[in-house]
């Protein structure tokens, strides 16, 4: 049983090769792939024999590959394929933990955009900016090194910062040195 | 991991501190969400899109804007030709302002389907960016999964 294809506008379902809808007449263009028909794989992991080796995490079930990071015996049930090697859920969500595949994220900070805010929209209310540019030096720096976004990898929102910063303090600076002169 | 390398897809949506834009990576396809501090990512693998459903669905609200600001142009001609600059100025700024809004206004709805679910890919709102986008992805894919027969 293959999957409904529907119209984007009024949910009628289309045929694959429909140019019109039938529900609404807009003009509609439909592209359908060889996994529309493809039937989806559940894995079934059959039930471990007496003497053969049962699944880690379901020890009823029959292992059939070890997990290529921690050795586990999977059952078809546990085992990922993740780019091409046999991993065990743990190992995929102990690695996203910590880090390591930082390129499937679902989300990222950008560091830099919030560095950036800190030194500019102060501007606006100028006297906490005595305040923010600290503040916005210091996520410069901590965060400089930090994964920012997947598909954009500049940093120029943090140079642009910095160089509001040090504008902002040398204005201070200058402030407090041009009243203390007058004292 | 190695970073992924991703080439950016015609299409654009934006919304107020929110914006969509899709990327093509050498296996997937990544729709990114862009707010003020976070990008938020959504990875449609080649091997698994069933089906991309793109439908025109022209909107009454373009034409509106599009009378609206040729009528301000027109009378930022007017005003400009009778010497009122202030008048005429305003005028054109509101015109080139409808008018790039009535170029922003979404005229098809692109949906995506997977095995799990069916998904409005929101940046794909112009036709003219979905049909170029569509043909870049239509390649990929069938070079992923083959041809419908």
């Amino acid at each position: 049983m293959t999957a409904t294809l529907a119209c984007a506008h009024c949910q009628t379902p289309v045929e694959s090769v429909a140019s019109i809808c039938p529900g609404c007449r807009s003009p509609i263009q439909v592209m359908a792939f060889p996994a529309w028909l493809a039937r989806p794989e559940i894995g079934i992991a059959a039930p471990a024999m007496e003497g053969e080796a049962g699944c880690f995490y379901h020890p009823s079930k029959q292992a059939v590959v070890p997990c290529d990071q921690c050795g586990r015996f999977l059952c078809a049930l546990c085992q990922v394929d993740f780019f091409g090697e046999n991993w065990c859920p743990s190992c995929i969500e102990i690695s996203r933990r910590k880090g390591r595949l930082s390129g499937l994220d679902a989300v990222r900070t950008l560091y830099g955009n919030a560095a950036l805010s800190l030194a500019v929209l102060p501007l606006l209310f100028w006297p906490i900016t005595f305040m923010t540019a600290p503040m916005s030096l210091y996520v410069t720096f901590r965060y400089w090194s930090a994964p920012s976004s997947l598909v954009r990898r500049n940093r120029w929102q943090f140079y642009a910062a910095i160089l509001f910063d040090v504008v902002e303090l040398g204005a201070w600076f200058w402030l407090l040195a041009f009243l203390v002169s007058r004292l | 991991m190695t970073p992924v390398a991703y080439r950016r897809l015609p299409g654009l949506a934006v919304a107020p501190f929110r914006r969509q834009t899709l990327w093509m990576g050498p296996d997937h396809v990544l729709s990114v969400r862009t707010l003020p501090f976070s990008e938020h990512y959504r990875r449609y693998y080649f091997s698994d899109i069933q089906a991309i459903v793109l439908t025109e669905s022209g909107s009454p609200m373009a034409y509106y804007l599009y009378a609206s600001a040729v009528f301000l142009l027109l009378m930022f001609l007017l005003l400009g030709y009778t010497w009122h600059p202030v008048w005429a100025t305003l005028c054109g700024i509101a015109g080139a302002v409808l008018l790039t809004l009535g170029l922003r206004v979404p005229n098809c709805a692109c949906y995506l389907q997977t095995a799990t679910g069916v998904v409005r890919l929101p940046s794909l709102g112009r036709l003219r960016a979905a049909r170029k986008t569509l043909a870049i992805l239509k390649a990929a894919i069938e070079a992923s999964q083959g041809r419908l027969t």
